[in-house]
C-alpha cells in the first residue's frame, strides 16, 4: 500500500494508545477515584488474539480499577462475545447469537465481576446481548469511559463553576 | 442457565435442513437470505463458486485432505460450546456443509443450499480464530469460512442488515451512511458541547504533523458521540498533538472484510493510509 515496504507510522488500537499514555505518566490516574466493584476483562479476538495486546489491557484495568478477576479461559484462550465477524449488525439475530454464547454468560458469572470492561465496540454489542438475555445483572464499561472517570486533571484545564 | 422466557418462547417454529437432517434451527425471518434466493439460478450459482474457488482449489482440497475430524476445533468454539455440544455448530461441520459439498458436487447446488451456506457462514461462525489456533495441523478453518462469505456475498444471499452495512461501506466508505458534511458537524458538534466540562478541548481537523489520528467506528459520530468527547478529553490532559481526518475515509470499521468484498477493503485501507500520509501523523489509532 502507498508504495511503502513498512509502513511510515505505527497502528495502534485505542486502548494500546492509553497504554502508552498510562505507562509512559502522561496520563495520572488518581488513586481514590478507582473502581472498586469487582470487574472482568472480555479480551476481543482480533486484538488479542492476531495482534498481541493482552498484557497491555491488564495493565490498563490494574491501572483504574481495585478488583480485577480474570475469565477463565482468558487472554488468546478467551471465547468471541459473539458479535465479532460482522455478527454485530444483526440486531434481528440477538437473541440467536446470545442464547449461542452461553459459555460467555457462564464465564461472567462465574468471576462475580459486576462490570464487564469491552474495549472493542463489537465485544460491547455482544456482551450487552449476553447480559439482556442471561439476565446476569452486571453492566459493560469502555476504557475510554474508565480513564476519563478516574484521571488526575489538571487545575488549568477544570471550568470555574 | 435459564433463558429469558420472551426470547425462548418469541421462535418456535423449527428448520429441517434437506441436505443435512442434523441440521435442525429455529427459524429466524431475514430478508436478505429469504427473498434473495429468487433470483438464483444453477448457473449463476455454479458460475460463482467456480470464480471464487478458481485457481485457489488447492488450498482447499489441501484442508480437505489434511483434517482428520479429530474435533479439537469443535471443543474451540463457542457456538459449539453453548448448544450442548451439537455437532452442526462445529467448525469443521461448517465447512463441511459449506464448501465441501460445493466442491464434491462441482458447484452444481441449489438456490436452498446456499442459503443455508449463508445463514451458517454469517450468522454461526465469527470468524475468531480460536478453531484454527487449536486444529493439531493449524488448518486455516477461519479462511474456508471467508470464502463461502464471498460466494455467498457475490450471490447477494447475505442478511439485510449486514449488505446494508456492506453497500454503506461501498458508496460513503463508512458503515452509517455518513456524509462529509455530517461527518464534520458531528465533530464541531462535540467539540462545542464537551467544553462545558474543560477548558480548551478540542477536536483538531485536519491537523496536519499531529502525533496520533484517531479514526474512529462510523457509528460513534452518529450514534456515541461520547466516545469521540472521552478521546478528546484523554488527548487534552495527556497533552498529545493529534487530529482526526476532515475528508476522505475516516471510519476504521469494515464490513467488507466480514462479507469479503476485496475491492471495498482495499480502498478503505488505502483511503485511511492515504490520510495519514496527507497528514504526517505518527500513530494510526483506531476503535476497533
Amino acid at each position: 500500500m502507498l508504495g511503502y515496504r513498512e509502513l511510515p507510522f505505527e497502528v495502534k488500537q485505542t486502548g494500546e494508545v492509553y497504554y502508552d499514555l498510562l505507562k509512559s505518566g502522561r496520563i495520572q490516574i488518581d488513586p481514590s477515584k478507582k473502581i472498586k466493584v469487582p470487574v472482568t476483562l472480555q479480551d476481543p479476538c482480533n486484538i488479542i488474539r492476531r495482534a498481541g495486546a493482552a498484557e497491555k489491557f491488564r495493565y490498563i484495568v490494574n491501572a483504574t480499577c481495585e478488583d480485577f478477576r480474570e475469565m477463565k479461559p482468558n487472554k488468546e484462550h478467551n471465547y468471541c462475545c459473539n458479535a465479532g465477524g460482522g455478527l454485530a449488525a444483526l440486531s434481528n439475530w440477538a437473541a440467536h447469537k446470545a442464547i449461542g454464547n452461553r459459555v460467555k454468560a457462564e464465564q461472567i458469572k462465574a468471576t462475580g465481576a459486576k462490570i464487564v470492561i469491552t474495549p472493542c465496540h463489537n465485544c460491547s454489542t455482544g456482551i450487552k446481548d449476553v447480559i439482556k438475555i442471561w439476565e446476569l445483572g452486571v453492566k459493560n464499561m469502555f476504557f475510554d469511559e474508565l480513564i476519563v472517570n478516574s484521571m488526575v486533571i489538571p487545575e488549568k484545564f477544570k471550568v470555574q463553576k | 442457565m435459564a433463558v429469558k422466557n420472551a426470547a425462548k418462547e418469541a421462535v418456535k417454529e423449527k428448520y429441517v435442513s434437506r441436505d443435512f437432517k442434523e441440521y435442525v434451527r429455529d427459524v429466524i425471518p431475514d430478508k436478505g437470505l429469504d427473498e434473495t434466493i429468487a433470483g438464483l439460478t444453477p448457473e449463476k450459482i455454479e458460475k460463482t463458486i467456480k470464480a471464487v474457488i478458481g485457481g485457489r482449489s488447492s488450498r482447499i482440497k489441501a484442508v480437505m485432505n489434511t483434517c482428520i475430524h479429530c474435533g479439537l476445533c469443535a471443543e474451540a468454539c463457542q457456538w459449539y460450546l453453548s448448544n450442548d455440544k451439537d455437532p452442526t455448530y462445529s467448525p469443521v461441520a461448517k465447512m463441511r456443509m459449506t464448501i465441501w459439498e460445493m466442491i464434491k458436487r462441482d458447484g452444481k447446488v441449489d438456490a436452498e443450499f446456499i442459503k443455508q451456506c449463508a445463514r451458517i457462514v454469517f450468522t454461526e461462525c465469527n470468524i475468531c480464530h480460536r478453531c484454527s489456533m487449536y486444529c493439531p495441523y493449524g488448518l486455516d478453518i477461519t479462511f474456508i469460512i471467508g470464502m463461502v462469505r464471498r460466494i455467498c456475498f457475490l450471490l447477494g444471499v447475505i442478511p439485510q442488515r449486514q449488505l446494508d452495512q456492506a453497500q454503506a461501506h461501498i458508496i460513503t466508505q463508512n458503515q452509517v451512511w455518513l456524509s462529509e458534511n455530517d461527518w464534520l458537524d458531528a465533530i464541531q458538534f462535540i467539540e462545542e458541547e464537551s467544553g462545558a466540562d474543560y477548558i480548551d478541548l478540542r477536536v483538531p481537523i485536519d491537523n496536519e504533523g499531529a502525533e496520533v489520528m484517531f479514526l474512529p467506528l462510523g457509528a460513534e459520530p452518529k450514534t456515541g458521540t461520547y466516545h469521540i468527547e472521552r478521546t478528546a478529553k484523554i488527548m487534552l490532559v495527556a497533552g498529545v498533538n493529534w487530529t482526526v481526518p476532515g475528508k476522505g475515509t475516516w471510519d476504521c470499521s469494515s464490513m467488507s472484510m466480514f462479507v469479503r468484498d476485496m475491492v471495498t477493503m482495499q480502498r478503505i485501507v488505502r483511503g485511511l493510509y492515504e490520510n495519514a500520509a496527507r497528514l504526517r501523523i505518527k500513530t494510526m489509532m483506531l476503535t476497533e
